[in-house]
């Protein structure tokens, strides 16, 4: 009983590598506030939705994308179900690029990098970047006439600036690669930092609620 | 410069307004289903282009 106590107490196995990440873990969102039931009472507008109607739309691209892939990438040229499962996709993407844009204007508007939430804004543009090249290796990756011509428009401009050796738009299998694996695990990553940022500092209070300090 | 333009506005912590109930999880979840239900909808409408490779074989 009093060894229990004790393993409780402040103490030199608290310096441990795990105590230490479990700490740093712990302290990354304030108590309760990782998955809140009450949200400030400014929290009222529809422009609101938008962060997570892009999470949503993310979801869609991921299973659509997923079941395409299982297809194998020319399986929607010869399918019916196929081409029906690659419209599914397009169309998630249109609608995962239409909300997050007016997610980020409504944030750019309510200025959403104030009061320390400047990494939560640059995850974001961050997480806007990796998306859209997401889809760039997207149309590389169709296996069609837009696929050709896409792909042989990007090979001088890449080449130009160094990378074509590493980065060729040409080799379709490299582009299904970074397409259906790299960098939707990036775009899955930065997903999870930007959600972590925003429950850690909460959703931003309007503008006009600053105080003046002198 | 005017007396103004030295104060400096410090953003309030977000934890510290009133609150009010916020279901996030539904949220999501409707969410989820609009966005699938129209992804359906604009597939079936629009499906999506596919023009054939071109090769000199």
């Amino acid at each position: 009983m009093s060894a229990h106590v004790h393993d409780s107490q402040p103490g030199p196995v608290d310096r441990s590598l795990t105590a230490r990440l479990r700490s740093r873990i712990e302290r990354t969102v304030p108590p309760g506030q990782a998955l809140p039931d009450r949200q400030p009472a400014y929290v009222s507008s529809w422009i609101y939705v938008f962060g997570v109607a892009s999470l949503a739309a993310f979801i869609v691209v991921l299973v659509s994308g997923g079941i395409l892939a299982l297809g194998g990438s020319a399986w929607w040229h010869r399918s019916g179900l196929g081409h029906f499962v690659n419209s599914l996709h397009l169309w998630s993407v249109e609608i995962f690029f239409a909300v997050m844009v007016i997610h980020l204007w409504g944030k750019f508007w309510m200025a959403a990098w104030r009061g320390g939430r400047s990494w939560t804004w640059i995850s974001g543009v961050l997480l806007f970047l990796a998306s859209i090249g997401t889809a760039f290796t997207g149309y590389l990756s169709q296996t069609n006439f837009d696929s050709q011509w896409i792909s042989t428009q990007a090979k001088d401009g890449l080449n130009s600036v160094g990378i074509g050796a590493w980065f060729n738009v040409l080799n379709t299998a490299q582009m299904l690669l970074w397409h259906v694996a790299l960098l939707p695990a990036v775009v899955g990553i930065i997903i999870v930092i930007h959600v972590v940022l925003v429950r850690r500092h909460g959703v931003v209070p309007p503008i006009d609620s600053e105080e003046e300090q002198s | 410069m005017s007396h103004a333009s030295t104060q400096s506005r410090r953003t309030p912590d977000s934890h510290t307004f009133p609150t009010r109930p916020y279901d996030l999880v539904k949220e999501f979840l409707v969410a989820l289903t609009v966005v699938a239900v129209l992804t359906v909808v604009l597939a079936a409408v629009f499906s999506s282009p596919d023009d054939k490779a071109i090769s000199l074989q």
